[in-house]
């Protein structure tokens, strides 16, 4: 039986394919004009990537901005739900989970079944999520991808004190008229955007282990800083943590599939 | 005495040199990379305009975001000061200064000597900034002087959702692109700055006339809408709006008391006079 999960965020579209309780395929595509074209596009990738065809997939769960508008997506969840069960069928020893995505941020706690329990979201802002290191980023020259490693040849970070995304810019551009090293800017950029997150998980009870997902994770400076401000380490996920959302979103398919087999028998 | 302040803003740089209380000659120059060197040109031109030589500035005073920039200036202060002290100078009447400028809101208290008496800002957070006006406008390819009208053309200005305002960014544009008119879309940025400047402006609980100042308020329909919002006048300087910091601390650099001369700048001013002509 196949079970799909197709998570559309904000920059990018994430599909996961699994078979029975195995991931096959899993995909990340950027997004496309509208939530319905991306997650058509990243699942069909996610197909081919497992030699099926749409007619294949049993139970599709959808889940992300765009959850509701999915039209081969037989129920949604949000993105809380899906990212708590994601990383919990990734690790049974998760309990808290930080996801930093595209647009917004979230810190959610989970019981030992691996269902949300408490959770705390920033989808206000734009500091403390990608959008803020994206604009960061381009300010200083650097891409985005590489703003992690290009911080680590830091020694002394500058310090950035500004909580708003478009505040931090003016400092950012401050340091670069004063000349300070491209390597020193990102790193404080990294931080701050850490701090940001910080202050959100310090109003949540964090209990270990501690995983963390979503887009920003790829980023090993805020992975980091987050680490030493928290002064937690993180559980490494052996799955993608970008598509940790999809992938929960999957298993809630799959649990759905199982539910209804068992129907079947007991008719 | 001639003196010159400087105000470094998040978007323009402004240099006023001012006699007395009289103004001489201003200059607005658009900030840059190579600030230095747009600071230099600014008073350059300010000086150009005054009819007066650099030797005869006998005092230099420096304030606005960028203010360390400058390297001659004798001292840096912060807006509030400056901002105090011009529109005292200017009326003596006037209780709260309300700056609108790129990036920063500045409201002031203005005691009776012209002394500061209390500041807010928006320093936290860049909701409902001038940013946000700038960004539009650039995305409508609409020039400054056709703001005004065009969002006073507006029967229903869109109400912006997103309250950072990177989110509004995402958001207009997507407007923009759902072909929304640009008429409601500048008439609501419009709006949410006139609201964020007025919630400012009622916590500071001031009585008495409110002075409108800041580059913001060069466009008339912003004042409407202001003036709407907070149910009374607002007084706008008789000189451009968008110097008066700049001309705030010139009169600080100057160091006289704003309380000696009891008349206002605007109805006895030849060097204002001039300055509207070599505009």
């Amino acid at each position: 039986m196949i079970a799909a999960g197709c998570d559309v965020g904000s920059l990018t579209a994430k599909a996961v394919i699994m078979d029975e309780d195995a991931v096959i395929a899993s995909k990340i595509i950027r997004d496309l004009k509208t939530p319905v074209e991306s997650a058509r596009a990243v699942m069909s990738e996610a197909l081919r990537e497992a030699g099926l065809v749409f007619p294949n997939i049993n139970f599709c769960c959808s889940t992300g901005y765009g959850r509701h508008s999915i039209p081969f997506a037989l129920m949604n969840m949000s993105e809380i739900s899906c990212h708590a069960m994601g990383a919990f069928w990734a690790d049974r020893s998760v309990r808290t989970v930080i996801d930093i995505g595209g647009q917004d941020c979230k810190v959610i706690s989970l019981d030992a079944g691996g269902m949300v329990s408490d959770f705390i979201m920033n989808d206000k802002c734009a500091a403390g999520t990608g959008r803020s290191l994206e604009i960061l980023s381009r300010c200083i020259g650097v891409p985005l991808e590489k703003l992690g490693a290009v911080s680590l040849k830091s020694w002394r970070p500058v310090p950035i004190t500004n909580k708003c995304s478009i505040f931090m810019e003016l400092e950012v551009l401050q340091h670069m008229y004063k000349g300070r090293k491209t390597a020193d800017i990102a790193a404080g950029i990294n931080e701050a955007v850490a701090k940001r997150v910080v202050t959100l998980a310090r109003t949540i009870d964090m209990r270990d282990e501690v995983a963390i997902t979503g887009g920003v994770s790829k980023n090993i400076g805020v992975v980091r800083n987050l680490e030493r401000l928290l002064d937690i380490r993180f559980k490494p996920l052996p799955v993608d943590p970008q598509i940790i959302g999809a992938l929960g979103a999957a298993v809630f398919a799959a649990n759905e599939l199982k539910k209804l087999r068992n129907a079947e028998v007991a008719v | 005495m001639i003196a010159s302040g400087f105000d470094i803003g998040t978007r323009f740089v402004k240099v006023c040199i001012v006699e007395g209380r009289n103004v001489l000659g201003y200059s607005i120059e658009e900030t840059g990379k190579d600030m230095r060197r747009i600071i230099k040109a600014a008073y350059k031109r300010a000086l150009e305009r005054s009819g007066v030589k650099k030797r005869a500035v006998e005092r230099r005073m420096a304030t606005g975001y960028g203010s360390e920039l400058v390297r001659k200036a004798d001292a840096v202060v912060p807006e509030a000061p400056c901002l105090a002290r011009a529109v005292h100078a200017l009326n003596p009447e006037i209780r709260l200064a309300v700056d609108v400028g790129g990036l920063f809101i500045n409201v002031t208290g203005v005691g009776a000597r012209g002394f500061v008496d209390g500041t807010l800002t928006n320093d936290k957070c860049a909701a409902g900034s001038g940013k946000f006006l700038e960004m539009v406008s650039e995305t409508l390819s609409v020039p400054f002087d056709s703001i005004s009208d065009m969002a006073l053309r507006s029967n229903s200005p869109y109400a912006i959702n997103s309250q950072c305002a990177v989110f509004a960014e995402s958001e207009i544009i997507s407007q923009v692109n759902g072909g929304r008119s640009g008429e409601d879309i500048l008439a609501g940025v419009l709006k949410s700055i006139v609201l964020r400047a007025a919630t400012l402006v009622e916590r500071s609980d001031a009585s008495g006339m409110v002075a409108l100042c800041g580059g913001i308020s060069k466009i008339p329909a912003f004042r409407v809408l202001f003036e709407r919002t907070i149910k009374s006048d607002a007084y706008i300087p008789p000189l451009d709006p968008q110097i008066i910091a700049a001309y705030g601390a010139a009169l600080l650099a100057e160091g006289r008391a704003a309380v000696r001369n009891k008349g206002s700048v605007g109805a006895a001013c030849p060097g204002h006079a001039r300055v509207m002509e070599s505009r």
